[in-house]
């Protein structure tokens, strides 16, 4: 019988290598695009590789990203059971820890429902394509956070501890919102995005028609 | 062409049938098995007591490292005598570790045919607090909540904003 314990790191290996890859793609598909949108004609060997990067990288993140998403899914799956449930609901940390991970596997849920309902246009304006890039290097950060944690949890410290440190983060105590916040952010939220929502479709609305060039 | 695949569907049926019997005949006959679970509380500065049941075995030894050893150390595995089903105990004592140290080791077990290598690991540990109480609980719930509340509706606003522009776009 292999330790549950075994099986949760490689889950964890797979979902952090498959999202950092995202991550990574997503980096690279930007750099390129910039590239293509900016400097294109100084160097045309760059012109080669920028274009190359650019049709393979987008496909790439997206693969990666949906693999990433379904392996955090099996990680949270074996990570519950690696541990006593005693053990978890009674540690600080592990709370910290599941707060970053589901915050974290939002931002990338979301960045693949994004990417699946618009497809590769997603890339065609320039300020979509910046946000979904920065969705997913959320994703990625907030990821990269949780493993810090994690590596507490495991014993083994983390390479972010100066980081973390220098700017006074500790992964100890739990971290809660005071009561009267939670609550605000709770009722907030939603009412200023489907406020937001009503204000885009009104808009559309209110947008006169373009007229079609005199033949 | 069809000569050649006849040929080699005759050699693996050959070889499957020269190994096969005789592959079984030794898994039965001593097929060792190892049964351990790692201690789930291991305190630092006192010595880890590692048991397993070995069915089959005649000899087992643990290996392991703390993560900071150049090589790995090894000793031995003692049968306490005790049998359990159809196999038997087996000791050994791991040296104290501090806390927070994440110590991997593997048992081997032998005998004169054959041998089998699990892996495990075990964290060592300081008894912890006694924990959150029900008010840290309630409150970390409703920070759960307010940030999926923020993190959605924020997905909500693009998804409408993305929609609109490329639309725009088009």
């Amino acid at each position: 019988m292999v330790d549950p314990r075994v099986i949760h790191s490689i889950t964890i290996e797979m979902c952090t290598g498959f999202l950092l890859l995202a991550g990574a793609a997503v980096i690279a598909k930007v750099v390129a695009d910039f590239w293509l949108r900016r400097l294109h004609g100084h160097i045309s060997r760059f012109d080669r590789w920028a274009a190359a990067v650019s049709r393979y990288a987008e496909p790439a993140s997206y693969f990666a990203l949906v693999a990433g998403v379904l392996a955090t899914f099996l990680s949270m799956v074996t990570g519950s059971l690696a541990w006593p449930f005693e053990d978890l609901v009674a540690s600080s940390t592990v709370h910290n820890k599941i707060l970053l991970t589901a915050a974290s596997q939002v931002v990338f849920i979301g960045a693949v429902i994004l990417r699946t309902r618009y497809k590769f246009e997603i890339w065609m304006a320039r300020s979509t394509s910046a946000f979904y890039s920065l969705l997913v290097i959320i994703g990625v950060a907030l990821m990269t956070f949780q493993n810090s944690v994690a590596g507490h949890l495991a014993g083994k410290g983390s390479l972010l501890d100066d980081f973390l440190h220098a700017v006074q983060i500790d992964t100890h105590p739990i971290w809660v919102f005071p009561e009267w916040a939670s609550v605000l952010i709770l009722v907030a939220f939603p009412l200023a995005a489907v406020a937001v929502g009503f204000w885009l479709r009104t808009s559309k609305e209110r947008t006169p028609a373009v007229p079609a060039p005199a033949a | 062409m069809r000569g050649r695949a006849l040929y080699l569907i005759l050699i693996v049926t050959l070889v499957a049938w020269a190994s096969g019997p005789n592959l079984a005949t030794a898994q039965t006959a001593s097929e060792i098995e190892i049964d351990h679970t790692p201690p789930a509380i291991v305190l630092p500065g006192l010595q880890v007591n590692l048991t397993a049941v070995l069915t089959n075995a005649t000899e087992a030894s643990v290996t392991w490292n703390n993560g900071s050893m150049s090589s790995d150390s090894q000793v031995p595995m003692t049968n306490t005598s005790e049998r359990s089903g159809s196999g038997w105990v087996y000791g050994a004592w791991l040296p104290a570790e501090s806390d927070g140290v994440q110590v991997s080791y593997s048992i081997n077990a032998s005998n004169s045919a054959t041998n089998k290598i699990m892996s495990y690991f075990l964290v060592v540990s300081a008894p912890s607090s006694p924990g959150l109480t029900g008010a840290d609980q309630d409150r970390w719930m409703l920070t759960m909540a307010a940030t999926m509340s923020m993190g959605i509706s924020t997905l909500a606003v693009l998804y409408w904003y993305m929609g609109r522009r490329l639309r725009k776009e088009r």
